[in-house]
């Protein structure tokens, strides 16, 4: 089995295999589950005369010197140990490397042009591919599998728009780092979030709650308006008064639907037709309630969370779903529900448009730093947590969460939701760009 | 181990702060059940010149997420340190001060300790305050002049109004690394010492004791009227008059004390107490209780009005202690046929103070001292009055604790919490109903139903029950179910303390 290994930082390249130097026998070691690295011995025999020798060596020491800077956060540009195996190029990042040259190498060595020496390299515990490739996306509005071509959502989930893409089968097997680009030219200060459904049930997955679909809790007046400007050209505008807590709102989960969320972790997003204004304070939380023949006796119910009075979307903490494991069994049909309390007595009304359930196997926030910046052409590395706009380096966003990690052998679904300062326009129409670089335990 | 996230913000709240590019990570986190997250301590790793920029983080919010973008922690970076080759450089708030004052009591040539302190007026440094938000700081110079007091202000505030910065000798070390100290944000209330002016007039605080004034012995000396001008910046409802005020022989009428308004049209709030309650001592205090009392409305003036109801009797009279150097208003009283002024000019030595429920005292200490927090939301008021000026000597936590630890009127402990977008809600503690969670044998805090606490569903502040443990049962056996009051994430284990 022919292979050939450098180490290199796409500038500058040191051939251990072959024009520079031999390496008698590399055997990739399989890191253990969790490993955050793998420490690997190769026995290598640099040639082409001493000075050329000398070369290499250094060029190598200074690429063990790049990797140490990269891992100390001060280069993006990282080192990688690459090697290309039945025509197929793979690597894992370097983070650290020395050279230990043999005993006598003064006497014995030089005056045959050669070095033999052991390089002890500290790499990632894992390899991935040379090339990036782009992840098969697809939704209503078209579908893509190469790094050129992206695919438009919208900023809300309804009978005509999605504002998520199914991912197709991703090869390799360990999770792999996708790059996303979401490409919405003209719109300043977009605040995105984004996450991914790895292990749901994608056919099942609720994933957007409207409010006119579901049902309003004891003492609480429902009227649907028609709106355009809002999901599904409705909203449920919910009437109520005291300070007592209500169920605003609740919506029946069938079993299928229940047992889709697989006991993963979801981020409630509320979208109001208008922002609350005033300054009475609302509370809002998530509860989980079994319906006894219309009785509905609670289950489970989150902390409560402060409504934003000017904003028309509501931020709510992470949950599980359904709040209690699932996996030997079929999950119970649940009622999800609203809850809201008003510090103040008298009436109260909250325009609900809907609620959408952000999965968050995996899970990326994209918060503006620069409110100004007049295009939101963003690109995330996840693995580098490396990003552009307008294929600049800049730091128009922070990133919050992990990133965005696809995993090979599931059915998943990325979702994404934008809001710009207090508003939340369901038209923004961006495209969408997913790639990665599948990835491996040990070669 | 879960992997955790840190977002800086601006010190002004307004957006993320680019950090510098270094690699954080958690090492601990603490919360309590009394304000919420307490402390937190990260480490950076990286490059000795990236390190160097760690400093500038003072003062910047911090959010700490678990991987699904839940808050987990929130306050501010309180000190950083940065550990070198041979030493630690540190640079911490911890002990800077922008707004300074200083208390000196007056030179006694007798050397006496009896001699009355004073406070100098604040003295600010405008661009520190700022940067970082009002540090204020009162130190005491002891025996002194006003002007001593005023020079040793200013080399106080120079020297503190930066960030206070020391090095110690370090370990060897293979590589630099930075320390974040990060404190929550209800610990930032002690950074502003509170002050409250509403509920207290009077002239208790420069008395020199007072001189005897007797009344309703003679017909020339009957119904002592002191006006005076409510203090304060709002209205305020006044409850108490705390008077010298004593009984001669033994009255067997009733005295009157209360508040009415100038000129004369009505008494707004009184009390009639037994003239035998009274004790015969001089020199010892009275308080009228005035039940729902009355408003006081700053700058305007009122009298406290004392009127027995017998007649005059020269044997079984009262009397009490006036102030004749430190006035509110002159005092006037009825000798007969008119009201003349008390000669010479007098006022009652008195102190009315005014009370507020609990929990209004502490929206209105977070208005006035939580410069940080974005308000107070009280889920449930507390039911419990208590006088509400406050002189200044204390800082606005010790002030904050000192309120929760009254509880509530039902006897129900109140706690506090800074939420993720820095609310402090206040409520009464939840009652003890069959908890959700459990802490297990290993210290471990799940669901009963066996589901994992994700990272920011956070345990402190609510019950949970221990498991294995036995119940003696009953309405004072020990319980298995306890209240989980304070919380330390380390090493991705989180352990809890239970009350």
């Amino acid at each position: 089995m022919a292979i050939s290994i450098t180490i290199t930082d796409e500038t500058n390249t040191v051939t251990l295999s072959a024009t520079d130097g031999y390496n008698e026998d590399y055997q990739p070691a399989a890191p253990d589950a969790g490993a955050s690295e793998v420490v690997e011995t190769l026995e290598v025999t640099f040639i082409g005369g001493n000075s050329t020798v000398a070369a290499n060596m250094t060029e190598l020491e200074q690429l063990f010197d790049y990797a140490r800077e990269a891992q100390n956060g001060m280069m993006l540009r990282q080192v990688w140990f690459k090697v290309t195996l039945d025509s197929e190029v793979w690597r894992s990042e370097l983070y650290d490397g020395k050279i230990i040259s043999s005993g006598g190498w003064i006497k014995g060595e030089r005056a045959l042009g050669i070095r033999k020496v052991q390089i002890v390299i500290r790499r990632a515990p894992w390899f991935e591919a040379n090339t990036e490739i782009g992840a098969p996306i697809s939704n209503a509005h078209g579908s893509s599998s190469d790094l050129l071509t992206g695919v438009p959502i919208y900023n809300h989930d309804d009978g005509g728009h999605d504002n998520y893409l199914d991912i197709g089968t991703i090869t390799g097997n360990l999770p792999a780092p996708a790059v996303f680009s979401l490409m919405l030219f003209s719109q300043s200060n977009v605040e995105i979030f984004t996450g991914i459904a790895s292990y749901c049930n994608r056919a099942n997955l609720v994933q957007v709650l409207e409010g006119g679909a579901g049902t309003a809790g004891t003492g609480v007046t429902p009227s649907i308006n028609a709106d355009a400007s809002d999901s599904n050209n409705s909203y449920v505008g919910l009437a109520w008064s005291g300070s007592a807590e209500v169920n605003l709102q609740y919506w029946a989960l069938t079993s299928a639907q229940a047992t889709a969320f697989a006991g993963r972790v979801f981020r409630p997003l509320i979208r109001l037709h208008s922002a609350m204004g005033g300054s009475t304070r609302f509370w809002l939380s998530i509860a989980a309630h079994y319906n006894s023949g219309g009785t509905l006796e609670k289950i489970w119910q989150s902390e409560e969370t402060l409504m934003a009075l000017t904003d028309k979307a509501q931020m709510l903490p992470p949950v599980q779903l359904p709040p209690w494991p699932v996996g030997f069994f079929s999950s119970q049909a649940f009622t999800f529900s609203l809850m809201c309390r008003c510090e103040a007595a008298g009436a109260h009304t909250v325009n609900l448009d809907c609620l959408m359930l952000l999965p968050c196997d995996s899970y990326l926030r994209l918060i503006p730093t620069i409110t100004t910046y007049p295009d939101t052409a963003v690109r995330f590395d996840s693995q580098i947590r490396g990003f552009s706009n307008n294929s600049y380096a800049i730091e128009t966003h922070t990133a919050e969460g992990p990133g965005l990690w696809l995993v090979p052998g599931q059915t998943q679904r990325l979702c994404v939701v934008m809001r710009q300062g207090t508003g939340w326009d369901i038209t923004r129409n961006p495209t969408l760009y997913l790639s990665y670089r599948p990835r491996k335990r040990t070669i | 181990m879960e992997r955790l996230f840190i977002r800086f913000d601006q010190r002004d709240f307004s957006k993320p702060l680019p950090a510098p590019r270094l690699r954080y990570e958690v090492e601990t986190m603490t919360w309590s059940a009394n304000g919420g997250p307490e402390e937190a301590e990260i480490t950076a790793l990286g490059n000795i010149a990236a390190l160097n920029i760690l400093p500038q983080l003072l003062r910047a919010p911090v959010t700490v997420t678990d991987r699904y973008g839940g808050a987990m922690w929130w306050g501010f970076v309180n000190a950083v340190e940065i550990h070198l080759g041979g030493l630690v450089y540190t640079a911490s708030l911890e002990g800077m001060a922008n707004r300074v004052a200083m208390r000196w009591r007056a030179e006694d040539p007798t050397g006496g300790a009896g001699n009355w302190e004073a406070q100098t007026a604040w003295a600010d440094d405008l661009d520190s305050q700022s940067l970082y938000g009002i540090k204020s700081a009162v130190f005491d110079l002891g025996e002194g002049r006003q002007a001593d007091a005023e020079a040793a202000r200013a080399t106080y505030l120079a020297r503190l109004k930066v960030p206070q910065t020391k090095s110690v000798p370090g370990e060897g070390l293979e590589r630099p690394y930075g320390v974040l100290r990060l404190r929550g944000w209800f610990s930032s209330l002690d950074w502003r010492l509170y002050s409250q002016d509403r509920g207290y007039t009077g002239n208790l605080e420069r008395t020199n004791g007072g001189v005897d004034f007797k009344f309703g012995n003679t017909t020339g000396v009957q119904n002592p009227i002191c006006r005076f001008v409510a203090t304060g910046t709002s209205v305020w409802k006044a409850r108490y008059i705390w008077l010298k005020i004593y009984r001669i022989g033994s009255p067997s009428d009733n005295l009157n004390c209360g508040i009415s308004d100038y000129p004369y049209t009505t008494i707004l709030a009184n009390q009639t107490i037994a003239g035998s309650l009274l004790s015969r001592d001089i020199n010892e205090w009275f308080v009228f209780d005035m039940g729902s009392g009355c408003d006081l409305t700053p700058g305007t003036t009122y009298q406290i009005v004392i009127s027995r109801s017998g007649s005059v009797d020269a044997s079984n009279s009262y009397g009490l202690s006036i102030e004749e150097d430190v006035l509110l208003l002159p005092m006037i009283y009825y000798n007969g046929s008119t009201w003349p002024t008390r000669s010479p000019q007098a006022s009652f030595l008195t102190a009315i103070y005014g009370e507020e429920e609990t929990t209004t005292q502490m929206q209105n200490l977070v208005t006035a001292a939580g410069q940080f927090l974005a308000g107070c939301v009280i889920r449930d008021a507390s039911g419990v009055y208590t006088r509400m000026y406050r002189a200044g000597k204390l800082d606005a936590l010790e002030e904050m604790v000192g309120l929760l630890a009254v509880g509530d009127s039902a006897g129900n402990k109140m706690d506090a919490w800074v939420s993720a977008d820095r609310w402090l809600v206040v409520r009464k503690r939840p009652v003890a109903t069959d908890p959700t969670l459990m802490v297990t044998p290993s210290g471990e805090v799940k669901y009963r139903n066996g589901r994992a606490l994700i990272g920011s569903d956070l345990p402190v502040g609510r019950w949970a029950r221990v498991e294995s443990l036995v119940q003696m049962g009953g309405d004072y056996g020990a319980k298995s179910v306890v209240f989980l009051s304070r919380a330390e994430w380390r090493d991705g284990k989180v352990k809890v303390w239970w009350e």
